[in-house]
């Protein structure tokens, strides 16, 4: 069988959502900061929009946990500036502080203190009245579905449910912006549907929330920005949507083939023959069960492919979007930069 | 409703759970106790009320070195994993990036750290008090002895807790700390000794050569002025105006500086400074 690759290009894309007369809740321009003879942030500037969920990629060691770190106050970087909620935090950190709550990607519990202990200490340590707090970490073990825990000691929670009680120690608070690095780290599929579905409910609240992350698929689900760095630098930032059409407009579109009729080989020939013909198709690549094909163009293209092999005959087992495409710009932007 | 001092209330509350404190606690007073009745149960004792005053200044002066000894080889530990324990569970970065000051999460572990140690000493004050039965041993002697070891104990355990800020690991921290515990208190007396040797005193009222400014930053110095019958207790020095301090109060203000410059430090070097650009 023969299969297309033709050459994907990328065009620039609108790098902001927010309008010129709204302040981003999180900014930083041009962060430098040096581990010895390493630079991990190389004049790194990113611009989270309000009410947000901003998702942050990039490879390892591509500066995403130290630029969290310097927004949340813990490190000093040597170049650069950062504002959170227009606050310059070089001005005020302790102000900031108060604003932000910071869940890092590997965090330890005090173990000999129970979960409603923890959750008090942090309140205190926030200058949150006894009262007050008692009652709004009653609402957060709710809402993390720890309720049944709280006199538990922490030492003997699973490594979920630590996550969930460090989420929850983040809210005690009541920040307005979230920094959270890797928070589905280690956890089960359904632990992280339900860590996903938490940071979605937060953002309807009203909450802006940084969140770095591997799993590009859950970062494509739920965030409504994404920021890709590498080696320091934002390669882009924007919308979600935008990000993804990025690449000449092009789309993935997963196409599944019926092999019971004819044999599948030909029917996958003869299905690549027509796609081929179609305008925009840049490339088609083979799949367990069918093709996906990469279409530049709008919904209308994507539908000709569809009448096209319906129009041939090809009996046409399922046709959708395919939910990757997140994962290829990021291949691509990064491997271009690998590239120069 | 006062609020304690958050990291504070949550070290106190830890570290009397469970039965290991009381058992520690019961464990030193019975301790001291077996010290005590070896010396009063020496067959050379003697059984004249004359020589009773010689059997309270022994018994104090055991009494005071076991209890100095526990302060100079415990205070240390009980602070030492005070910054790097934390760093070490990663537990630091959150405890920094909270609304906490510097200055409230250093007091906060020094107290924390050194409450149980002051625990100690003041549970040993009704063992200490049988000095009174026998006498030779005067209030403002028994007080200034106490002076002594609550400013050794701030001194070894903000030194301690400087020392957790440097460090990255709690074991290094620790073993950092005995050394400098022993380098201050041991080192210090050999060097005093050995800068003092050469140097006669011109006092015939007073043998004791003049103390070496390194003296005045040993514990121990300001033990061994502060015990009955002191050799030290001639070298009071006339400060100016109405005041003469004597040599274990130097000592003491020697030691409270040092600490206050501990703090200062552990304060400054816990958070990374931000400086506006």
């Amino acid at each position: 069988m023969t299969v297309q690759h033709l050459p994907m290009g990328a065009v620039p894309a609108t790098d902001l959502a927010a309008t010129a007369a709204e302040t981003p809740m999180l900014r930083a321009e041009g962060l430098v900061k040096t581990y010895g003879r390493t630079r991990a942030l190389n004049g790194l500037s990113l611009h989270v929009p309000r009410g947000s969920i901003y998702g942050f990629v990039g490879p390892n060691g591509a500066g995403k946990t130290t630029t969290l770190r310097i927004l949340a106050t813990l490190l000093a970087p040597e170049g650069g500036e950062a504002w959170v909620d227009g606050r310059l935090l070089t001005t005020n950190p302790a102000a900031v502080r108060s604003k932000i709550g910071f869940m890092p990607d590997f965090f330890g519990v005090y173990d000999n203190l129970t979960v409603s202990e923890y959750l008090d200490f942090y309140a205190a340590a926030y200058g949150l009245p006894a009262a007050e707090s008692r009652r709004t970490n009653a609402e957060l073990l709710e809402l993390v579905d720890l309720a049944s825990k709280r006199n538990d000691l922490v030492e003997n929670l699973s490594r979920g449910m630590k996550q969930r009680l460090g989420l929850a120690r983040c809210l005690v608070h009541n920040p307005q912006v979230l920094l959270l690095d890797e928070p589905a780290s280690g956890m089960d599929p359904r632990a992280r549907y339900e860590m996903r579905e938490i940071v979605k409910e937060l953002q309807r609240m009203g909450k802006t929330v940084l969140v770095s992350s591997h799993i590009l698929l859950e970062l494509a689900e739920m965030c409504s920005h994404i920021g890709i760095i590498q080696d320091g630098r934002l390669l882009r930032e924007g919308p979600v949507n935008v990000i993804l059409g990025s690449l000449k407009g092009a789309r993935s579109v997963r196409i599944g083939l019926m092999g019971e009729v004819v044999p599948a080989t030909d029917v996958a020939a003869r299905a690549v023959e027509v796609l081929g013909r179609q305008p925009g198709v840049s490339d088609i690549v083979p799949t367990e069960d069918g093709l996906e094909v990469t279409v530049a163009g709008d919904d209308a293209a994507t539908a000709a492919l569809l009448r096209a092999l319906v129009e041939a005959g090809i009996p046409v087992l399922h046709f959708a979007r395919a939910a990757s495409s997140l994962e290829e710009i990021f291949m691509h932007l990064t491997e271009s930069d690998d590239q120069g | 409703m006062i609020r304690v001092n958050a990291v504070l209330g949550k070290e106190l509350t830890t570290r009397m759970r469970g039965w290991r404190a009381a058992a520690i606690i019961t464990g030193y007073l019975a301790f001291l106790a077996a010290v005590s009745l070896a010396v009063l149960s020496n067959p050379n004792a003697p059984p004249s009320y004359a020589e009773a005053a010689n059997m309270g200044k022994t018994l104090f002066t055991w009494l005071a070195g076991f209890q100095m000894a526990l302060i100079i080889f415990v205070t240390p530990a009980s602070t030492a994993d005070a910054i790097s324990g934390e760093r070490q569970r990663q537990t630091l970065d959150l405890l920094l990036a909270t609304r906490l000051s510097s200055p409230s999460i250093v007091l906060g572990k020094l107290v924390a750290g050194l409450a149980f140690d002051v625990l100690l000493i003041l549970c040993s004050l009704p063992l200490f008090s049988l000095v009174f039965l026998f006498g030779g041993v005067s209030p403002d002697q028994f007080v200034s002895m106490f002076v002594v070891f609550l400013a050794t104990t701030l001194l070894l355990g903000s030194m301690a807790l400087f020392i957790s800020t440097v460090t990255r690991r709690s074991g290094a921290a620790m073993v950092i700390s005995m050394l400098c515990t022993l380098g201050l208190s041991v080192g210090l007396a050999l060097l005093s000794v050995y800068l003092a040797v050469p140097t006669a005193s011109n006092n015939p009222a007073c043998p004791m050569p003049p103390i070496p400014i390194t003296a005045y930053f040993d514990p121990l110095l300001g033990f061994a002025a502060a015990l009955p019958d002191s050799a030290f207790a001639c070298s009071a020095h006339a400060s100016g105006g109405p005041f003469t301090l004597a040599l274990w109060q130097e000592q003491v203000i020697a030691d409270l500086i040092l600490a206050a410059l501990f703090i200062l430090a552990s304060v400054r070097l816990l958070r990374p400074h931000w400086s506006s650009r």
